[in-house]
């Protein structure tokens, strides 16, 4: 399938991975990392939704605390599902920061854990490098193994997945 | 750099292909025939190549300063002109009228004009400094993983070019959620069957 078409058709899945870290972080959920670190999940201040892949309709775009994420349980409410995400991950006790997006899942303005490959480790130049990359291989380690478990449990759900859905049908109310 | 400090963003891609057995020496020699070249002193409008990333003036590649193994980190460097169109029309306009002050009786055909045209072209193409632009590449060797240090979509696809120009027959796809899925369940009979949620 060529890329424009799968960047067309198949995007929803992108959507659904987000909006499941939602889910996930609003649980306290847990993960064990393959190489077996703990990872938990903490919700950004910077969301954005849109209409299902196909669907018409608006985007809305929250950031801030609880009025934000009020207007954005609604848009759940209401069919949304998350098209971009600002979220912590806590491995191991230390936060790394970024955003994803559902169409590609890079991971954009990736803060790494304060302190970590900065100079008052008292690294050189090479050492610094190698200690972010480092870093870097933790993060996305991490968002493959999350998007792993996801799509574990989406195939386990193909044709219903009602716990999922009864979160995105009444998480209106929980604001 | 951003691979050095700060905030950043990775777009990511997968290595499809088989590395070669001398690897590192193929690396070497593959990078060398594709660093940057200098367009300064010249009126060619882009270039794009590999550099340093400690240093964007640095193409000599002493020591393999590539070489993080199992990463790969190199600089990319683009250096651009561009000439408005309205600016070539005015410069264009003055050629003609400087032609025709010189040689008043002469007609000049749409050849000449068009020859005008160049001619204004390339003295704005000589006059104006490139603007550069810089990131990085970190390849992991053992992953099979490219990372780019840019979001912008005209960079990104200058580096794709270059890493296929330069590594062919290797070659990069981006890591798409549906790709991953692929990946990593390779042969799922599920995945055929998947339909967004919204429409269960």
């Amino acid at each position: 399938m060529e890329l424009s078409k799968i960047v067309q058709e198949k995007s929803f899945l992108g959507q659904e991975f987000l909006t499941w870290l939602w889910w996930m972080s609003e649980n306290g959920a847990e993960f064990a990392l393959p190489d077996g670190k703990q990872l938990s999940l903490i919700l950004g201040e910077r969301l954005s939704l849109a209409p299902p892949w196909g669907h018409e309709g608006s985007r809305v775009g929250v950031a801030g605390k609880d009025q934000a994420l009020a207007e954005a349980r609604e848009g759940l409410r209401r069919g949304k599902l998350l098209d971009s995400l600002r979220l912590g991950l806590n491995i191991d006790g230390h936060d790394y920061w970024l955003t994803l997006e559902s169409v590609w899942l890079f991971p954009r303005s990736v803060r790494l854990p304060a302190g970590a490959g900065s100079e008052e480790q008292g690294l050189d130049i090479d050492g610094l490098l190698l200690e972010r990359l480092a870093l870097l291989e933790n993060l996305t380690a991490a968002v493959d193994s999350l998007f792993t478990v996801f799509l574990e449990q989406r195939l386990e759900h193909i044709s219903a997945w009602p716990e999922f859905k009864s979160w995105l049908k009444n998480s209106g109310s929980q604001a | 750099m951003a691979l050095l400090k700060g905030s950043l963003g990775l777009s990511r891609y997968k290595v499809e292909g088989n590395l070669p057995s001398d690897f590192w020496s193929w690396l070497n020699r593959r990078i060398l025939q594709n660093i940057f070249i200098d367009i300064e002193s010249s009126t060619i409008d882009k270039s794009s190549g590999w550099v340093s990333a400690h240093d964007y003036f640095d193409v000599s590649f002493a020591f393999e300063v590539y070489n993080f193994n199992p990463y790969v980190v190199l600089g990319l460097r683009q250096d651009k002109r561009t000439v408005s169109a309205a600016l070539v029309r005015k410069y264009h306009r003055l050629e003609i009228n400087r032609q025709r002050e010189l040689q008043p009786e002469a007609r000049l055909s749409k050849p000449d004009r068009e020859m005008l045209k160049e001619k204004a072209r390339l003295q704005l193409l000589a006059r104006i400094p490139p603007q550069t632009a810089t990131w990085e590449m970190c390849w992991h060797t053992g992953r099979g993983e490219v990372w780019f240090t840019t979001g912008n979509r005209a960079l990104l696809d200058t580096g794709l070019e270059l890493f296929q120009k330069s590594f062919s027959p290797l070659f990069l796809t981006p890591r798409l959620p549906w790709l991953m899925a692929q990946e990593i369940l390779p042969g799922h009979g599920g995945l055929a069957r998947l339909t967004p949620m919204s429409s269960e």
